[in-house]
């Protein structure tokens, strides 16, 4: 009985790969399972640091699962998660999280600008006071996402989209190595659909590194240099020209995608 | 196979509508959850909306320190689907309890995931924090994070509802926050400094530029504290600070010991007003939840040192 566990253990070391330090997120072995059912099942990946990374699948494939268990706000049953080399414990603080957008009942009179300068404490830790130089900052952020001119109205007066720029400014003010956004583009206008990935380059032009969640198959080619399929496993990962292929695609979505659609789509390998 | 499910709960729910059964029926689909202070609570409270019922173990005027589970607080665990407490040896005599309870169930210390250079060393043990961390409104929504999440490892179906209802809290916090900065910074300068009770208060200090000073453990009866007191006279006379700060259950002894010592010297100290340190106001009212508990405060603190700030608050909400 003890021998067989050892056996198992040992096969089971011998399988797995390593972290892969030089990643922004490693994940290794990662399940993650809802009622007994596996969301996510068995996947290893690697996000590169530095790249724009599209995490691309049907839905209830487990892509925001896998982000939120990756980020440890949900439970794993079981996997490895390094972020630049580090446990996630230790390298919190190099992570700026950008939920999916909520419809949330906006009932307090909050400035644009406070709800930015809240991104700014975690960074700043005991020298957190509040000064003018931090509001100066936190301006910045707002004028990186086109919304410098809002920053004394009230939150709940901003349409969904302009309240998305503003949480993408508050991650901004974070300052972190790695972005993690959950679906950025899913129900907002087309001006903001386009300042935030303008500001996702740039972030990445800087040298930081960006994973989105992302619905779009046919932008995935323009916005990101990698991406991940996922369909509760782990289909392909790459950059856009070797695993963004109408292959992995057909693995990825099944029947669920007619060849004619993907013939239209702006794939890697052309 | 989730759709399903949710159909058929409401589905029921309907069905016990109509037919007049009691609320607890309902009440089983919801995530029970117990919390220790006050302030998690409510901070629970606000996240988990209707998908949660929670129970604070320490009411109003609870000294969480020195706080010990009795028999209901046993019962109302063990029957909870999650346990929630500060953790940072808050609860310094619950620890042994809850790390049973932690066999058997989820229990989270939410305040023991903030960051470690967000915390200040406790001056008394090495490698322990200071708890306090809730009198600072932007620390306190690292903490909402936290409840936030451990809401939705119990209960992942309610992610959505978690994750909204945690942003719109923090977005409120933020608002309590910018107040807080503003509010005390039209205190003058050189009345930066809180004399309270007891030593709740060094992380509000740290943010927002005052000098604390706690006066609890100072005796009048030993030449020491004398001493001290003496010190203490001397700093509130040569700074001008007309205001010193009480809490309902900390003795006033050597507070009127200063009182009595400024006057001597021709300088007028007064009662600033009684502040919530380590447990919110009554249940049911503004000062009961943690929005109100910090807006008392600051409000509080600014108008009796000097600064500038509207009578009832931020909101107009406070008691008069």
């Amino acid at each position: 009985m003890s021998a067989a566990i050892t056996l198992a253990a040992t096969a089971g070391q011998a399988i797995a790969p390593q972290p892969d330090p030089d990643a922004a997120l490693s994940i290794r072995g990662l399940t993650v399972s809802y009622a007994d059912k596996p969301a996510v099942f068995s996947v290893d990946a690697s996000f590169a640091a530095g790249a724009m990374t599209a995490i691309v699948g049907p839905n209830g494939a487990g892509k925001s699962t896998l982000l939120k268990a990756a980020l440890g706000v949900i439970p794993r049953l079981s996997g490895e998660v390094t972020v630049f080399g580090q446990p996630l414990a230790q390298a919190r603080a190099r992570i700026a999280y950008v939920p999916q957008r909520a419809s949330v009942d906006w009932d307090f009179p909050t400035r644009v600008i406070d709800v930015v300068l809240m991104g700014m404490y975690r960074k700043l830790g005991l020298l957190g006071r509040v000064r003018i130089a931090h509001r100066d900052a936190a301006r910045a952020c707002l004028d990186r996402v086109g919304m410098a001119d809002f920053a004394t109205r009230q939150i709940g007066q901003l349409s969904g989209g302009q309240q998305q720029r503003v949480f993408l400014a508050r991650a901004l003010a974070q300052d972190a190595d790695l972005y993690m956004l959950d679906e950025p583009f899913a129900g907002v206008d087309a001006a903001t659909e386009a300042a935030i990935i303008g500001v996702l380059k740039s972030l990445r032009d800087e040298g930081r590194s960006v994973i989105a969640v992302h619905h779009d198959l046919a932008t995935v080619a323009d916005y990101f240099d990698r991406v991940l399929l996922l369909n509760v496993r782990r289909i392909a990962e790459g950059p856009i020209d070797t695993a963004f292929t109408p292959a992995a695609l057909q693995s990825t979505y099944g029947g669920r995608l007619a060849s004619a659609q993907i013939d239209q789509l702006k794939l890697g390998g052309a | 196979m989730l759709t399903l499910l949710s159909d058929r709960r409401s589905f029921l729910g309907g069905l016990v509508v109509a037919l007049g059964l009691p609320r607890v029926a309902l009440a089983q689909d919801q995530l029970s959850v117990v919390a220790t202070t006050g302030m998690i609570a409510d901070a629970t409270r606000q996240v988990g909306g209707d998908r949660v019922t929670v129970r604070a173990l320490m009411g109003p005027g609870v000294d969480p320190h020195a706080y010990r589970q009795t028999r209901s607080d046993i019962a109302a665990m063990a029957g909870a689907d999650l346990v929630l407490w500060h953790g940072l040896y808050l609860e310094a005599q619950l620890e042994e309890f809850l790390a049973d309870m932690a066999r058997s169930r989820a229990v989270v210390a939410v305040a023991d995931t903030l960051p470690r250079d967000v915390l200040i060393a406790h001056d008394d043990y090495a490698g322990r924090f200071d708890p306090h961390v809730w009198m600072v409104p932007d620390i306190w929504a690292l903490v909402v994070d936290a409840v936030r999440d451990a809401l939705i490892a119990a209960d992942p179906d309610g992610t959505e509802t978690y994750t909204s209802n945690a942003l719109a809290h923090q977005t409120e916090i933020a608002a309590l926050a910018s107040y807080a900065t503003q509010s005390l910074a039209t205190v003058p300068e050189p009345a930066r400094v809180l004399v309270t009770a007891h030593d709740a208060f060094n992380y509000f200090g740290n943010a927002y530029g005052f000098d604390v000073v706690g006066i609890q453990g100072i005796s009048t009866n030993s030449e020491a504290g004398v001493q001290r007191i003496t010190e203490l006279v001397d700093m509130l006379v040569s700074r001008q600070i007309g205001a010193v700060f009480v809490e309902s259950s900390v003795s006033d002894r050597a507070m009127r010991a200063l009182i009595e010592g400024a006057a001597a010297q021709g300088h007028e100290v007064q009662i600033g007003g009684t502040l919530f340190s380590d447990a919110m106001g009554e249940d049911g009212s503004y000062e009961g939840t943690y929005i109100g508990m910090i807006d008392h405060n600051v409000t509080t603190i600014t108008g009796a040192l000097g600064g500038t700030v509207p009578d009832r608050g931020m909101q107009g909400r406070l008691a008069s």
